[in-house]
């Protein structure tokens, strides 16, 4: 695996959670499916060789069982991706 | 409101001629569809009001508009664009415009920025927005201008699906991009539209609508 697969996770996830933002229609989005996506991202090594990535998903991850806002938990991983892309240049 | 009814056998040379009338740019303005024939397509073209101004500053309609305006203008200082934000009148949800001089960067891969920008505008000003209310903000026009480009691509893909009667599969969009298509194509009695795939590469379907069952 590499950090490219990471960051493709991760904006998987992203994806889901602006899917419901966006309300297409055509979602059927829960949170844990959301979580599980999260949790998908948290299980490759890659995470943990640049700083930070694997705090942000964590905290993305908490907040989906907090039950915090979609955009909270977009803007966290949007802050894990923007680690991983300082941390591993071209992804 | 300025607007006008556009003629043309194409949907472009409808929007064409009611653009030349209204001596406006097409990314000023919207396009409603009100009738597609083989031999004739007509819309009506309206002004979008803030987009036709001198480009001075919209009046915020609200508290909660001015606060999120300031906050990205604030933001984007700090990030050292040089931009202006301005809260777009009379739309629902509120709608801030940010516009300036190669702000591509800000709007990203696929919009990846901007969407970015929007959750993060959102979270600063989460505690004052009732249950459900959301701040949509967009660049220089990115996200009405794509939502005008796929509705297009819907209407072309529903003409090519009634000619072949085969379906069409479009390319991977965004949920707010499948939304304007099933828009687009939800009064359309011959063609029906529906997403497959997951996210990031879902895709929607346009195909022949199915007659009710005999």
């Amino acid at each position: 695996m590499t950090a490219r697969a990471a960051a493709e996770r991760i904006r998987k996830a992203i994806a889901l959670i602006n899917a419901v933002e966006d309300g297409a229609g055509d979602e059927e989005i829960t949170p844990t499916e959301i979580a599980e996506a999260i949790r998908d991202c948290l299980e490759l090594s890659d995470v943990d060789r640049v700083p930070n990535v694997r705090r942000y998903l964590g905290e993305a991850l908490d907040a989906v069982s907090d039950g915090m806002p979609a955009d909270f938990v977009a803007m966290t991983l949007y802050a894990a991706l923007g680690a991983l892309q300082e941390g591993s240049p071209g992804v | 409101m300025r607007s006008a009814e556009g003629r043309g056998r194409t949907l472009d040379e409808a929007v064409d001629a009611a653009l030349i009338e209204l001596g406006e740019s097409r990314r000023n303005v919207d396009v409603k569809v009100l009738s597609e024939g083989l031999e004739e397509t007509v819309v009506e073209v309206t002004v979008i009001e803030s987009a036709a101004g001198s480009g001075a500053p919209a009046t915020p309609t609200d508290g909660k508009g001015e606060m999120a305006r300031s906050l990205v203008e604030g933001l984007l200082k700090h990030m050292g664009i040089r931009a202006q934000v301005t809260t777009r009148q009379g739309s629902e949800p509120t709608t801030l415009d940010i516009s300036g001089r190669d702000l591509g960067a800000l709007i990203g891969w696929r919009g990846e920025t901007l969407r970015a920008l929007q959750s993060v505008t959102n979270v600063m000003v989460g505690r004052h927005l009732g249950e459900g209310e959301r701040i949509i903000v967009d660049v220089e026009r990115y996200r009405q201008r794509r939502e005008h480009t796929v509705r297009e691509i819907a209407l072309r893909a529903a003409r090519q699906v009634k000619m072949t009667g085969d379906a069409i599969t479009l390319d991977a969009m965004q949920p707010f991009e499948r939304r304007a298509i099933h828009l687009a194509l939800e009064g359309d009695p011959e063609v029906t539209s529906s997403s497959i795939g997951e996210e990031p590469e879902r895709r929607v379907v346009v195909g022949l609508r199915k007659p009710a069952s005999e």
